[in-house]
């Protein structure tokens, strides 16, 4: 119970009490009255009773009556007392009394004077009741005195025990309620209770920090759309109350040039005050993380498409220029014919790599292999098999190579390659015939830095389109796949190798004017010459290389497979026997374990897959089988595969499709 | 130009007068030689309902809107701050209900002007400033302290006791500012105020400031406010006691505010802002809240608004 309830029923008790008390006075004033007495008592009790019916009528109708209420009969009561002492005469003093208690209320607080009237009645009510004043010698004022106290302090107790009862119960029922604003201050929700005209009632810590509201409490029953300044909310909001948006919808706002997303939940009470309860949880996370997998999934999906048709090219001029190849006779068309599907296939061969690169780069797998390289000999050796395309588009490929460039460097030879052949591809590729590639490699501006600068006069692109090239999938413009192919992959990997090596890479360009791709990258000073490439040392020496007399085990289940090897191998003179599945090379080798001087093991077959085979051979009790050269032969180039292979006991690795120079390379060094 | 009419229900005594009002305005837009216009009517709801569709309807078209406020000062805020954003958007009183303060800046018998759908129709614009006050707009004044918090006991009485109001109806305001100068603690506190980058911090019992010199049904605390001048009026008005407060009240309201230089003071300006340890209680146009602090700034020419007859705003007492 609170301070306000207790004064309520504090002035309800003693207003009922004094109502009783002063009813019994206005009947006794009428037989003091009728006996020829009621002078000297009348104008009191009809003042009290007066007043008393005042007060109790203000104090009901109002349920809590404002000091004013209750003072105003004090004085009264008090003035009317003075007046029938000193009509009366000494044997008044009760009254008196009674009067300076009324008078003191004025200076106490409404809280103190209450509960002192009330102790003040139950005190003489006991006082009463113990000391039984005689009745007997005292004037009839006096004995009337005594039972209006009496009565009074009895009334008191009663209805103040009473009404306490009813109080504490409403305070229950308000302690749930209590419970439950409690429980939605600390809610993240933004909770907003309106009543029926859509002013605030309640609303949540959270509304509040939202809104930028200093003070919740503040805000009652302002409109509760005012809460609002920001349009979007505005909207949002005016739809909830107006019941366009139903309760569960998500609606979008702009906050602070942030897309934000919320879901509206707006239920009506039912309760004696109409209103409604909304509930705001923002859920933009959830929505930004369903937007991405929903934008995966159609990259994927335009990804595959693209990929469909970026293999379907190459595959299309490979079967078509096949079919030519078998069923002409003449033998420069044949040429013609297998040129053009060597160059098919390696294209292809270089998407399937590009796609790798992607796969390895979105699986943070994608690393560095750094070793000493002649840097000057890298650039002109890509340089030479990029001039073959900018000669057949009659452009013209200057390069120029700074002085202070270093001859030897440690740095991944490959993917810089890589970078760089994509780059110069792009120049020569969007620039028409007889325009202009620049090649231009200096020193960077920090030490152990190169910046390479590729320029053209080509078609350019627009600044729009600048800022989509890096991302993968993504090309200038969806009419360049038509007009130009690609995949858009190519820049996407650029970006990923440079950043890998400490550099920066970006596009200055201009629709019309033409482009410069420039990109810097960190290296290593090289101390020494690198060892001349062993496979270029292999073939200088020896090539074309004979194995006769050498049998070698290969596990192939792919009948396409086994012959591009023995083919790939004719030349070389070198005897083979074939294993079509793992199960087969373990018995093969078992039954002629000295017969044969390496294996090489495909991974995926039936009945036992490479790696099994591998621990089959190396766990047999042969001293070769301990010994015996076994090289990986598989499409899974990742390097946790080629780990796997080593740690099952192989020896080494050939990724597919098999490289000739790699394949001779492997013998030559296990033969 | 389109045209769109916004009636609040509550600013009429009775529904049969509201019709009345409705069937006079469709009668003007369907006679024959008005078929081509555009309009529409909208009945508001709640407070600030009419703001989106306002907007919503506004935002629709790059003609000219002419939205026509009909009811009182509470919907004119609302239409008000619906039309404040937007350039091809103008605004109209129609005023019905007690509280039509704003027509009274162009004179106290130009109410009758207003009301004729015709004349409103017809009429040319003139520019008019509007007071920004934490985002929200008004027209006529913003005031702080005793007599906004009249306005507040006045409508938490009605809330207290919401069958002894509808009984009892307007006339229950008058309880409203013998509460709130009981307050002795409002009449005492302490703002932070500054203007124009001036401090003028002090305990006030009340601070007016006005764009219209009109407000309160009959009160015109500001005679030199003028709605398009740029300007905002302020009066500082300093704690007293509140025996002499009551001594003075009736001369501010009817603008003899300089009869007082000890207690009242007059300033002119185009940003106010106030702060205090305790709540504010702010009456901006007739909405009565409460907040942690105010700002105001004057947004000159911020509005067109109809003139019929060619009415032009009022000075009803020149800058002393």
């Amino acid at each position: 119970m609170n301070d306000k309830q207790e004064r309520t029923h504090i002035i309800i008790a003693n207003s009922i009490a004094v109502f009783m008390v002063t009813f019994y006075s206005f009947v006794r004033s009428f037989y003091f009255i009728y006996i020829g007495q009621g002078d000297r008592v009348i104008f009191f009790f009809l003042a009290s009773m007066i007043t008393a019916v005042v007060m109790c009528v203000v104090c009901i109708v109002l349920k809590n009556a404002e000091a004013l209420a209750f003072l105003v009969p004090s004085i009264i009561i008090t003035g009317i007392s003075i007046y029938a002492f000193i009509a009366g005469g000494t044997d008044n003093y009760f009254i008196i009394l009674v009067g300076v208690i009324s008078v003191s209320g004025v200076y106490f607080s409404i809280k103190y004077f209450l509960r002192f009237v009330l102790f003040v009645n139950v005190l003489v009510f006991t006082s009463l009741v113990i000391f039984r004043f005689p009745l007997e010698g005292y004037s009839t004022l006096m004995t009337a005195l005594y039972i209006r106290w009496l009565l009074a302090g009895l009334c008191t107790l009663i209805v103040y025990l009473t009404v306490r009862h009813g109080v504490n119960r409403y305070s229950k029922a308000n302690a749930s309620m209590d419970s439950f604003l409690t429980m939605l201050e600390t809610t993240p929700n933004i909770v907003a209770i309106v009543d029926e005209q859509n002013r605030v009632k309640y609303i949540s810590k959270s509304l509040a920090n939202f809104a930028n509201i200093e003070r919740a409490e503040l805000v009652a029953y302002r409109p509760f759309l005012d809460l609002f300044n920001n349009p979007d909310m505005m909207d949002m909001m005016t739809s909830v109350l107006n019941n366009d948006l139903d309760s569960g919808d998500t609606a979008k706002a702009i906050i602070d040039g942030e897309e934000r997303y919320y879901k509206v939940i707006s239920v009506p009470l039912e309760t004696a005050e109409k209103g409604r309860l909304i509930d705001i949880t923002d859920v933009t996370p959830i929505m930004i993380a369903r937007y991405q997998a929903e934008s995966a999934s159609t990259a994927k999906s335009d990804f595959l498409s693209k990929m469909s048709h970026e293999i379907r090219t190459p595959m299309n001029a490979i079967i078509g220029m096949t079919n030519i190849a078998r069923n002409v006779d003449d033998p420069k068309r044949k040429e013609d014919a297998l040129i053009k599907i060597d160059a098919a296939s390696k294209h292809l061969l270089g998407l399937i790599n590009d796609i790798l690169d992607v796969s390895k780069i979105e699986a943070d797998k994608f690393e560095l292999y750094y070793h000493t390289f002649d840097f000057r000999k890298m650039i002109h050796n890509t340089i030479n098999v990029i001039s073959v395309h900018s000669e057949e588009k009659s452009q013209k490929l200057i390069i120029n190579l700074d002085e202070c460039l270093p001859q030897y460097i440690i740095c991944d030879e490959l993917k810089l390659t890589q970078v760089i052949t994509n780059l110069i591809s792009n120049a020569v590729k969007f620039t028409p015939e007889g325009g202009t590639v620049r090649f231009n490699a200096t020193c960077g501006v920090t030490p152990n830095t190169l910046r390479i600068d590729i320029s053209d006069n080509g078609i350019g692109i627009s600044e729009e389109q600048q800022l989509r090239l890096f991302n993968a999938f993504e090309q200038a413009d969806v009419s360049t796949t038509r007009k130009f192919g690609g995949t858009g992959l190519g820049l996407a990997i650029s970006k990923r190798i440079v950043e890998m090596m400490g550099g920066q890479i970006w596009i200055e360009s201009k629709l019309g004017v033409g482009t410069s791709s420039i990109f810097t990258f960190t290296f290593e000073e090289a101390e020494y010459e690198p060892a001349l490439d062993e496979a270029e040392e292999i073939l200088a020496d020896t090539y074309p290389i004979r194995f006769r007399g050498t049998n070698i085990l290969i596990a192939e289940d792919v009948d396409i497979n086994r012959e591009i090897i023995e083919a790939i191998l004719d030349e070389t003179e070198i005897s083979i026997d074939f294993a079509l599945n793992g199960l087969e090379v373990v018995s093969m080798f078992k039954e002629s374990p000295d017969k044969y001087s390496l294996i090489l093991m495909d991974i995926q077959m039936p009945e036992m897959d490479g790696f099994d085979a591998t621990k089959a051979i190396r766990a047999l009790d042969l001293e070769k089988a301990k010994t015996i050269p076994i090289v990986a032969m598989t499409a899974n180039v990742f390097k946790e595969d080629i780990e796997k292979c080593l740690s099952v006991g192989m020896n080494d690795h050939l990724g597919k499709p098999v490289d000739i120079n790699e394949l001779i390379k492997v013998l030559k060094h296990y033969l | 130009m389109k045209h769109l009419v916004v009636v609040n229900p509550i600013s009429f005594n009775k529904k049969a007068e509201m019709t009345a009002v409705i069937r006079d305005i469709n009668a003007y837009f369907d006679r024959d030689d008005n078929k081509d216009i555009d309009y529409y009517i909208y009945i508001s709801r709640y407070p600030r309902d009419a703001v989106s569709v306002i907007k919503k309807y506004i935002g629709k078209t790059k003609d000219t809107v002419r939205v026509y406020s009909v009811g009182g000062d509470g919907i004119m805020f609302d239409c008000l701050n619906g039309i404040v954003t937007f350039e091809n958007a103008e605004l109209a009183v129609i005023p019905y209900g007690i509280s039509n303060d704003f027509v009274r800046a162009f004179g106290e018998n130009a109410a009758h002007v207003f009301r004729d759908i015709e004349k409103q129709v017809k009429a040319e614009t003139i520019p008019t400033d509007v007071i920004n006050v934490g985002g929200k707009h008004s027209l006529n004044f913003c005031a702080v302290g005793v007599e906004a918090a009249s306005v507040l006991k006045y409508y938490g009485i009605c809330r207290k006791y919401p069958d002894i109001a509808k009984k009892i109806g307007k006339p229950l305001f008058v309880v409203g500012a013998p509460l709130a100068l009981m307050d002795k603690k409002l009449v005492h506190q302490e703002y932070e105020v500054t203007i124009d980058g001036v401090n003028y911090n002090g305990r006030y019992c009340t601070i007016n400031i006005a764009n219209n010199p009109c407000y309160g049904g009959n009160k015109t605390p500001a005679p030199m406010a003028h709605p398009a001048d740029g300007f905002l009026d302020i009066i500082l008005a300093k704690s007293i006691s509140r025996l002499r407060l009551l001594s003075v009240i009736y001369d501010y309201t009817k603008g003899k505010y300089y009869k007082y230089p000890g207690i009242f003071k007059y300033i002119r300006g185009t940003e106010v802002s106030i702060r205090s340890q305790s709540p504010l209680q702010i009456n901006t146009d007739g909405e009565s809240y409460y907040d942690a602090r105010l700002d105001a700034k004057i947004i000159p020419s911020a509005v067109k608004i109809a003139a019929p007859d060619g009415l032009k705003y009022v000075r009803r007492r020149e800058l002393l």
